[in-house]
């Protein structure tokens, strides 16, 4: 390369070269793309302008995955097919989501991960969503005029680990670099708080489609300090309309099929929508005989019918303020956030509850994505006219099983990211060498009541005494609000070390399949990654069967029962060895065992979730 | 900043702020060079660098989490500054050092907290909850003198181990609200 001189008296001026970067609002019912423009963050509309884009992707055994808009209007022919609000499955298993009994979808069963049959194959969460995001991603090359440098992916506040992580891993599957997942309402709080130049105590209160957050920030001099967080992920805008569904199946004595199912509940979102802005509107939908079913609904009605979950908002948004050790009379700003807090009786009942008018003169739909798109220009490492910070916390404590089935606390919730914190353990017995880790996340004292997150077993711990082992277990939990866990014996001086990223039932395999149907991707030390995930997989699914066969062994013939302990066995044998190619075998040998035992129990868990008796409808 | 290394292992927290190991300490000082030290050292400054740089700052960043959280607390402030002192103190959960009588007076409190909310009588509770506070209060005066200018060091790690009592207290009486309120 040769070097440049400039002629004497003239100086170069340096080419800037704007990085591009975009901040993407994954939402329940719509997404968004948007990015920073001659120093303003706009949002980037698609090719007739639209700004939103329907998180609805449709799968067709001939072409490509259909998403957005288009799905949309397939979604009443094709509704086993055509799949919404794909945010509620993330990082869960069947068994979490009640809302699933009432979707249109073919669940196949798996132990710990959603999957859908649909005409174009078996697709899980993490896929629907990276089809959306491989949209917005490419309305944003195409607007831009160039590959992205990354992307700022929001997610709820209130998202578990499992849940940001499978976000993350959606959009690598889109081909997407993440710079960051941020919380939904931080980003609102940075896109208004810059606007209006705010200083003071902020609540964000964020009720998306599909989930609920409420956050409480100080706003002190270009810092945007997130105090605390809480909230409900599964309560949003869909639920409100399911009460106008319910009531009108109610008034109508209507078993409904799925056609009338659908066409409902698409009137009921019309209604609800439509009872913003006027006092009465009119229900209606055509029977399975051609009739005509309709009904008069008045906001009043609506405000009598939704008053349950709208008081349902109010209590995360108690903990958060007593959390942040705040009264209601120091809180200058109430932020509304989200397509849903557009309904009166949200604005109502958030005025009464802070005793203030709410703050709506940001557009509620795009101020996440504008938010996002701020950080992202900061990330990418573009030279910014205000100097700012952004201190955010993890929503729900992270800890340890210990003796008696109970949860020690390592980390605790409303802690500031990135945050590091050691808790020392010991041996049990003489002569121990290994060890077994319950990684949990959660708020109640029982482990039952808590999210496990992973297993993992320390070994090669030298032998001593019991008590006389110094365990240290160290949990790290970085910017993106992701855990890390690490362990070791550290007396001894001998390296027996593990570390773990819990994950969230996908396993390697699937992940890597994905890639590949996705895109070729880099690979490093992909060997040694594959042992040990493929190990705690596998330690995963021994679990899982344990359990199962400890809950449900009655739904098994002899034989079955036989055949399922004798794969078991065979896994803990592969489990002890290198070979991973041999563990995954077994554990697919013992995932096809199982099948059928998942499906008797699945069936029992979705009659359960019918009933309403799901973690769904336990408070955090 | 061109270049970060990562932070010392034994780093101290008093010193990352420019501050005085000194139970009184300014509040506005420690958040105003807390949050300076973030605005240098926190992961979304260093997003765009190379994996050294970006490992540093987040272990810079965590640090200076972890040194804030434990100064702002009065009470993991006088532990922290006992410890830098060479006194461990080991307060959670352990009753040996408190003399017969401070834990009956515990146990009265206790029981009067068990009343006031099997009765749901919140005036009670406001008034229990203020006495604990204003002892709380008196203690911690005690405190601050024991460890910044009498300097009796044992005395105060004594101290701090029935206050941490009389905190645990305080954060029932809060909890209690939150019962009796649903």
């Amino acid at each position: 390369m040769l070097l440049q001189i400039a002629e004497p008296g003239q100086t170069i001026e340096p080419e800037i070269v704007q990085r591009l970067a975009v901040g993407i609002d994954l939402g329940t019912t719509h997404s968004l793309v948007a990015t920073i423009r001659d120093g303003v963050p706009q949002v980037l509309n698609d090719e007739q302008d639209r700004a939103l884009l329907p998180s609805i992707v449709n799968y067709h055994a001939e072409r490509g995955p259909t998403v957005g808009w288009a799905a949309k209007t397939l979604q009443g022919e094709d509704p086993e097919n055509t799949i919404s609000s794909v945010k509620r499955f993330m990082g869960r298993s069947l068994s979490d989501v009640s809302y699933a009994a009432n979707t249109p979808y073919r669940f196949v069963p798996r132990d710990g991960v959603i999957q859908i049959e649909t005409a174009a194959g078996t697709v899980n969460p993490v896929q629907v969503s990276a089809d959306i995001l491989k949209v917005l991603h490419d309305r944003a090359v195409e607007s831009m005029g160039g590959e992205l440098v990354g992307a700022v992916i929001t997610v709820p506040a209130y998202f578990d680990d499992a849940q940001r992580q499978a976000t993350k891993d959606a959009a690598q599957i889109a081909g997407i670099n993440v710079l960051r997942l941020l919380n939904e309402p931080t980003a609102a709080a940075v896109a208004y708080g810059l606007d209006q130049n705010a200083e003071g105590v902020y609540a964000v209160y964020d009720l998306g489609g599909g989930t609920f957050d409420i956050s409480i920030l100080r706003l002190s001099r270009g810092v945007f300090e997130v105090l605390a967080t809480n909230g409900d992920p599964a309560l949003g805008g869909d639920d409100f309309d399911r009460v106008i569904y319910d009531w009108a199946l109610a008034q109508w004595q209507l078993q409904p099929s799925m056609t009338e199912a659908n066409a409902l509940l698409s009137a009921a979102r019309t209604c609800k929508e439509r009872l913003s802005s006027v006092a009465q509107t009119t229900l209606e939908i055509t029977d399975r005989n051609g009739a005509v079913l309709s009904l008069d609904i008045s906001a009043e009605t609506f405000e009598s019918l939704a008053a349950d979950l709208v008081n349902r908002t109010l209590t995360p948004v108690r903990k958060a303020l007593r959390d942040a050790g705040l009264g209601l009379d120091e809180v200058n700003g109430v932020v509304m956030v989200g397509g849903a807090t557009r309904m009166p009786c949200i604005q109502h009942a958030v005025g009464k509850y802070f005793e203030q008018e709410p703050l709506t003169n940001l557009d509620p739909d795009k101020v996440v994505a504008l938010g996002a798109a701020i950080q992202a220009n900061v990330l990418a490492g573009n030279k910014t006219a205000e100097d700012w910070l952004l201190l955010d916390v993890i929503p729900l404590s992270l800890g340890i099983e210990t003796m008696g089935g109970l949860m020690e606390k390592v980390i605790s919730r409303n802690s500031t990211i990135p945050v590091a914190r050691a808790q020392d353990f010991t041996t049990f017995k003489d002569g121990q060498t290994a060890m077994s880790f319950h990684v949990l996340q959660g708020e109640r004292e029982l482990i039952s009541d808590c999210r496990s997150l992973a297993r993992f077993e320390l070994q090669g711990i030298p032998p001593m005494a019991a008590g006389a082992a110094r365990i240290r277990v160290t949990f790290q939990v970085d910017a993106d609000g992701l855990l890390s866990v690490s362990a070791c014996e550290e007396l001894s001086g001998i390296e027996a070390k593990i570390e773990v990223k819990p994950s969230y039932g996908l396993n390697d395999n699937d992940i890597t399949q994905m890639l590949q149907d996705s895109f070729a991707n880099a690979q490093a030390d992909i060997e040694a990654r594959r042992l040990e995930e493929h190990r705690v997989d596998a330690l995963r699914l021994i679990d899982a069967t344990e359990v199962a066969l400890a809950e449900d062994s009655h739904l098994l013939s002899a034989e079955e029962l036989a055949m399922i302990t004798g794969s078991l066995e065979a896994l803990r044998v592969a489990m002890a060895g290198t070979d991973w190619q041999l563990i995954k075998q077994v554990s697919e040998k013992l995932n096809q065992d199982s099948l059928e035992f998942a499906g008797r129990r699945m069936d029992i868990s979705i009659k359960t979730a019918l009933t309403g008796q799901t973690v769904d409808n336990l408070a955090m | 900043m061109n270049v970060m290394n990562a932070p010392l292992k034994n780093s101290d927290y008093f010193e990352i702020f420019a501050l005085t190991p000194k139970f009184h300490i300014d509040m506005g000082s420690l958040d105003t060079n807390f949050r300076d030290l973030q605005r240098q050292v926190h992961p979304d400054k260093t997003a765009h660098l190379g994996d050294a740089e970006r490992r540093h700052s987040m272990q810079w960043a965590t640090l200076a989490n972890e040194a804030y959280q434990t100064l702002k607390k009065p009470l993991d402030r006088a532990s922290y500054l006992l410890r830098i002192k060479g006194i461990e103190t080991h307060e959670e959960g352990h009753a040996n050092g408190l003399s017969a009588e401070f834990l009956m007076e515990q146990m009265e409190w206790r029981e009067e907290l068990q009343d006031t909310v099997q009765s749901r009588d919140i005036a009670e509770l406001d008034k229990l909850g203020r006495r604990i506070k204003k002892e709380l209060d008196a203690h911690m005066e005690i405190l601050g003198n024991l460890l910044d200018v009498e300097q009796r060091f044992t005395v105060a790690a004594d101290l701090l181990k029935q206050i941490r009592f009389l905190d645990r207290l305080m954060a029932e009486i809060n909890s209690a609200y939150e019962l009796l309120e649903n």
